[in-house]
């Protein structure tokens, strides 16, 4: 929202404030102001004057040697190349000396070889728009010789609010509203602008109203319309030109900037039809029906549907209201009578069509603030008034309509003055509180055993104002806020530790980070079908944005693996090793309609070799998965179980990964629990992510750990009282048989004397059979009642041995326990 | 004493010290030491042979022998002393470390400075007696806004440029749907805190990001006022950006609290916007099933983001999600573990 310093200060005064000053007031007593800019500056020294006579240049075609009177009596001749001057036009002049604020100082200077003083002047090069056609003419009524300033009520400086700040306040919308908070806040009174002349007319107008039905009451609680006749319409005066480009509105013609001034000035739009194309002489607001279109002022033919509201004549729709007029009814350049209309629509159905249709106008925008009613009769009549002020031969033809069918009723707001002091902890006094609210136009209606009742503006009653914390706000920010005391609240002091969750989460992040040494980044939490095709994804139901921002982005993700790999891509030119993970949520779609979805809280982790390394075999996957178990560990998880991958899926509605090599993928389980899933990255899908070497992808719903209860580990076993035995034991086996499951066997060979088993070698190759593999486990042996006899220790190793033997596996050695 | 076996005595002796007072390194010193006093050197051989002389010889023999072992011993000890601070007189040229040289070559893996920012403000709040919540990404209607006094239709949702998805839900545009959840779930008083990713549809910018963070802190109880929300946001900012941080409230607009303000935090000498807060609307706490005439409260939101950005200079939001590591290596600071 724009503000004209110079208007604010023609309705209240201000004479004491710079528009800084202005806009800082405004800022802690009502909306933030974005910023303060000048207009119509460095006009110092330019001057009015009238064109006296226009001769053609005797060297060029296109110039013209004008004179020029400035009212001192000796009339300059000067070079000048527009078109449109003329005799007895009166001019902007700025003379030798002179330098304007694009820059130019004008000089005494041959052009084309006669001699120029000085320069009638375009618009843009006073610095007051863009236009360079011709020059600027003045009205004809304009004083000759004075600065140019004064006549065009200029230096100004536009003060630029913040619309967001504003959003609840529909009489902000328009210069009067906050004319009326500066009022209050520098204690002044507020001069808003009136209609004398328009309201003595319409009470003698001869004629009946023009006929008005509205048969939508819901969508239009009020319209007014007044016809003028015998309007002359054609460009407006400079001053009303130059106030609206101010605040960039750009000038149409003399009817429609008076629309725009009068809506700029009350916050109300209003719509001026030609009574011409009007011919059936009656105005019906009616909802639109299913298929209906209309051609709208900037040419495009819309298809409208129930809900969007119309104004027709008789049945033939003639504006979208509330948003735009319809093409064929607007005034134009010869236009003799107007009917103005003056409305208040819902502001949900104007708001809803103006999105719809995306054409958020100055109306619409303005709509949507549910604007007050009240306020629709006063800017019609100002509309008039200006007519009558700017076309000598307008009158007010017919009485005004009004149909208004359910006025709005006084809003009444009780409030004890002690809630005003509890919210706010300021010491404000009663009488202080009732000032501030009379200053904004709250009326007094009872003050009585401490409390005090106002009746609410119609301006700020039709949302904004209805609870007593609203006047608590009114009070405290015409008082600034200034002067709260901090004050420490009171509560009984307990103990607060973050949740379980919130604690495994912290844990992991550090384990990853600064225990395993993987670098933390984020990732957005969407991604795109190409990359949803390079995992094979393509075809998964995913949680889709309805309006993507772009294509890359148009799905919640259901694996971190798209973000990871893109991360890789991005880093192996300059990183050839490296690590990192991310934490993010993947969210798949809800099984049902009407419930949110149920999302995973993953860790995603990465690990990259851009040279491919493959010393020890499967060098890069058996890092990531001990950094797994190192972390499983310092999370606590119990009875971790590691086994190859096979298609499963890291949770409910998650699909499984097929980006997995398929002999290096392992699923890590916690009491039977899914709870992470790792896997170098098969050959196809590295390349389609444009990756080089080997990278392992691993992702862990750590939150499943939660539901398992204890995050305590293993827990305490006490060190062995007495001494234990250790031996190494080789067995042969086939070749894809996991060491877990060889463990597990040896371990429950003697459970109750085995304390250990730890592989510590794998072997393949020569001396042992082809699709083979020796694996070597050192087991600590121990008694808990007793130091270790030999020959328990022997029955041990037999009974490992015999339980080896008994899977159908060769023991390659089995040394003595020691 | 037979003459002869003195003079050997002698010459054994002569020679040893000769050798260990030559030796250039503490193992030359052990090397002439076992030479010269070693089982089969020539020294203890006549040491282990005295019970075989003569027994008027002997105890000359053997004072003369021990005389010797003793004196060679003792010139050894001086010797690899002698050495020893020689050695360590000239450590500092032969093991100088260039301190300046980055080691280990490859640096410290780092935590990402979103959760730096987060770890940061989570440990003010819960100093401060707040209870850390968080709320899903994936949002209702009337959790995101019906229940925040942002009904349909409203201009306000234009403040939230929205995320709609595909099962008519949205992703959250702001962290207050904690808030609805955190009274549904529990009575007041309530003290808590919600810090988590949120969307907006947005144009993503130097300054602008579609996935982000911010920090919801509320509080319910009785008798709350606008003295208190400045007192704890105050003493956060202070905890956060440095103790000399002043703060001013400006009136603002939010749908969910009434009064609404922005507080601005002078830093470094400027004025920032900082943050958005306000007195939970009664509307909100009636929508959370709060009585408002019994409760009131303060409710704020943050973006962490900004922050980050403000703590390191960094001058361009897309940098955190990026996943670029020449970014993300920077952030050497961290986090308690």
């Amino acid at each position: 929202m724009k503000l004209s310093w110079r208007w604010l200060s023609e309705m209240t005064d201000l004479s004491g404030l710079s528009p800084e000053q202005g806009a800082e007031t405004l800022t802690f007593h009502t909306a933030e102001v974005e910023g303060v800019v000048p207009y119509g500056t460095g006009l110092d020294g330019v001057v009015t004057g009238r064109v006296l006579g226009v001769r053609p240049h005797p060297q060029a075609d296109r110039l013209r040697l004008v004179t020029v009177d400035t009212g001192g009596g000796s009339p300059r001749e000067v070079v000048c190349g527009a078109p449109n001057v003329a005799v007895g036009q009166v001019i902007c002049f700025a003379p030798e000396g002179v330098t304007l604020p694009n820059g130019l100082t004008l000089t005494r200077r041959k052009i084309r070889g006669v001699e120029s003083a000085g320069m009638v002047c375009a618009e843009d090069e006073l610095g007051l728009g863009t236009d360079h056609e011709g020059i600027l003419v003045l009205p004809a009524s304009t004083p000759v010789g004075i600065p140019l300033g004064d006549a065009l009520r200029l230096p100004d400086a536009v003060l630029e609010v913040s619309n967001t700040a504003i959003t609840h306040r529909p009489d902000l919308w328009g210069h009067v509203g906050f004319a009326r908070e500066l009022a209050a806040a520098v204690g002044k009174p507020l001069r808003a602008p009136q209609a004398p002349r328009a309201a003595a007319s319409v009470a003698i107008a001869p004629e009946p109203a023009f006929p008005v039905e509205i048969r939508d009451e819901a969508a239009c609680r009020r319209y007014v319309g007044v016809v003028l006749e015998g309007v002359t319409n054609g460009p407006s005066p400079e001053p009303i030109r130059r106030r609206l480009e101010a605040l960039g509105q750009r000038s149409i013609d003399l009817l429609v900037d008076l629309t725009n001034l009068v809506m700029w000035e009350q916050g109300q739009p209003l719509h001026a039809f030609d009574l011409a194309s009007l011919p059936e002489g009656r105005i019906v607001v009616r909802g639109a029906r299913a298929g209906e279109t209309i051609e709208t002022l900037d040419g495009v033919r819309r298809s409208l549907e129930p809900g969007d509201l119309l104004i027709c004549a008789d049945d033939r729709p003639v504006a979208l209201a509330g948003v735009m007029g319809a093409v064929a009814s607007g005034v134009g350049p010869g236009t003799t009578a107007v009917l103005l209309e003056s409305a208040c629509f819902d502001a949900s159905r104007i708001r809803r069509t103006a999105s719809r249709l995306a054409l958020r106008t100055e109306a619409s925008s303005r709509f949507e603030k549910s604007l007050d009613p009240e306020g629709a009769l006063t800017a019609a009549l100002r509309f008039a008034e200006l007519v009558l002020e700017h076309c000598p031969g307008a009158r007010i033809a017919r009485r005004v309509s009004d149909v208004y069918p359910r006025p709005y009723p006084t809003l009444e707001v009780e409030m004890p003055y002690e809630l005003v002091r509890k919210r706010l902890g300021l010491r404000i006094s009663d009488g202080e509180a009732k000032a501030s609210l009379a200053a904004l136009g709250f009326r007094l209606l009872r003050e009585e055993h401490h409390r005090i009742a106002v009746a609410v503006p119609s301006w700020r009653a039709t949302k904004d104002v209805s609870l007593p914390e609203d006047l608590v706000e009114e009070v405290g920010r015409m008082r600034r806020y200034e002067g709260v005391t901090a004050v420490s609240p009171l509560r009984p002091m307990a103990p607060v530790l973050p949740s379980a969750a919130r604690r495994l989460e912290r844990r992991l992040a550090t384990t990853l980070t600064l225990d395993l040494g993987y670098v933390e980044t984020l990732a957005h939490a969407f991604y795109g079908p190409r990359e949803a095709e390079r995992l094979g994804l393509g075809d998964v139901a995913h949680l889709r944005l309805l309006h993507p921002l772009s294509e890359d982005q148009d799905r919640l993700a259901l694996t971190s693996a798209a973000a990871l790999l893109r991360c890789v891509a991005r880093n192996q030119a300059e990183t050839p090793r490296g690590r990192i993970w991310l934490a993010t949520r993947l969210v798949p779609p809800a099984p049902g309609a009407g419930t949110l979805p149920c999302e995973v809280p993953v860790a995603g982790l990465v690990a990259w070799d851009r040279t491919g390394t493959e010393t020890p075999p499967g060098r890069l996957f058996r890092g990531v998965l001990g950094d797994l178990r190192a972390l499983f560990g310092r999370l606590g998880a119990p009875a971790l179980e590691v086994a190859d991958h096979e298609g499963e899926a890291l949770a409910d509605g998650l699909p499984g990964p097929g980006w997995f090599h398929p002999g290096r993928r392992a699923t890590f389980r916690a009491a039977g629990r899914v709870i992470a899933l790792a896997g170098e990255v098969a050959p196809a899908t590295g390349r389609a992510f444009g990756l080089e070497g080997r990278a392992i992808l691993a992702e862990v719903a750590w939150e499943n750990l939660l539901a398992l209860g204890a995050c305590e580990g293993p827990g305490y076993r006490p060190p062995p009282r007495f001494p234990v035995a250790t031996f190494d034991i080789a067995v042969v086996v086939p070749r894809r048989t996991p060491a877990a499951v060889v463990a597990r066997t040896i371990g429950q060979a003697a459970p109750e004397g085995i304390r250990d088993v730890d592989l510590f070698d794998e072997y393949e190759g020569a001396g042992i059979p082809e699709g083979t593999r020796s694996l070597a486990f050192t087991c600590v042996l121990y008694d808990p009642a007793a130091t270790l006899s030999p020959e328990r220790s022997e029955a041990l190793r037999l009974a490992i041995r015999g339980a080896l033997e008994a899977r159908g596996w060769a023991v390659r050695a089995g040394d003595a326990p020691r | 004493m037979s003459t002869p076996l003195r003079d050997e005595i002698a010459a054994l002796e002569s020679a040893a010290l000769a050798a260990v007072r030559a030796a250039g390194a503490p193992e030359a010193v052990e090397a002439a030491l076992a030479q010269h006093l070693g089982r089969k050197a020539r020294l203890p051989e006549i040491l282990r042979s005295i019970a075989t002389l003569p027994p008027d010889q002997r105890g000359e023999v053997g004072r003369g022998a021990n005389r010797a072992k003793v004196a060679v011993e003792a010139a050894a000890r001086e010797r690899l002393e002698a050495l020893r601070a020689a050695g360590e007189a000239a450590l500092a040229d032969r093991e100088w470390v260039d301190a300046s040289a980055p080691w280990p070559l490859a640096p410290r893996a780092t935590v990402h400075p979103i959760r730096q920012m987060v770890r940061e403000l989570e440990d003010v709040f819960l100093g401060m007696g707040f209870h850390l919540l968080d709320g899903p990404w994936v949002e209702d209607d009337r959790h995101n806004f019906g229940a925040l006094n942002i009904p349909p239709d409203h201009p306000a949702r234009d403040m939230h440029d929205t995320f709609w998805l595909s099962d008519g839900n949205l992703l959250r545009t702001h962290t207050s749907p904690v808030q609805i959840r955190a009274m549904e779930a529990g009575a007041p008083p309530i003290r808590a805190v919600a810090i988590g990713r949120v969307f907006r549809h947005e144009e993503v910018d130097a300054t602008h990001e579609n996935n982000f963070h911010q920090v919801e802190g509320f509080l319910v109880d009785r008798d709350v006022s606008v003295a208190h929300m400045v007192s704890v946001l105050r003493d956060v900012l202070r905890a956060v950006l440095g103790p000399e941080v002043e703060v001013r409230l400006r009136p603002s607009y939010f749908p969910f609290v009434e009064p609404g303000f922005e507080m601005d935090a002078k830093f470094r000498g400027r004025w920032l916007e900082l943050l958005g807060c306000g007195l939970v609307h009664p509307r909100v706490l009636a929508a959370g099933g709060v009585a408002p005439g019994t409760w009131s409260g303060f409710a704020f939101g943050m973006g962490v983001d900004r922050l980050a950005m403000l703590r390191h200079g960094i001058e361009d939001v897309r940098h955190f999600l990026a996943g670029d590591l020449r970014f993300l290596r920077q952030f050497q600071g961290g986090v308690e573990s």
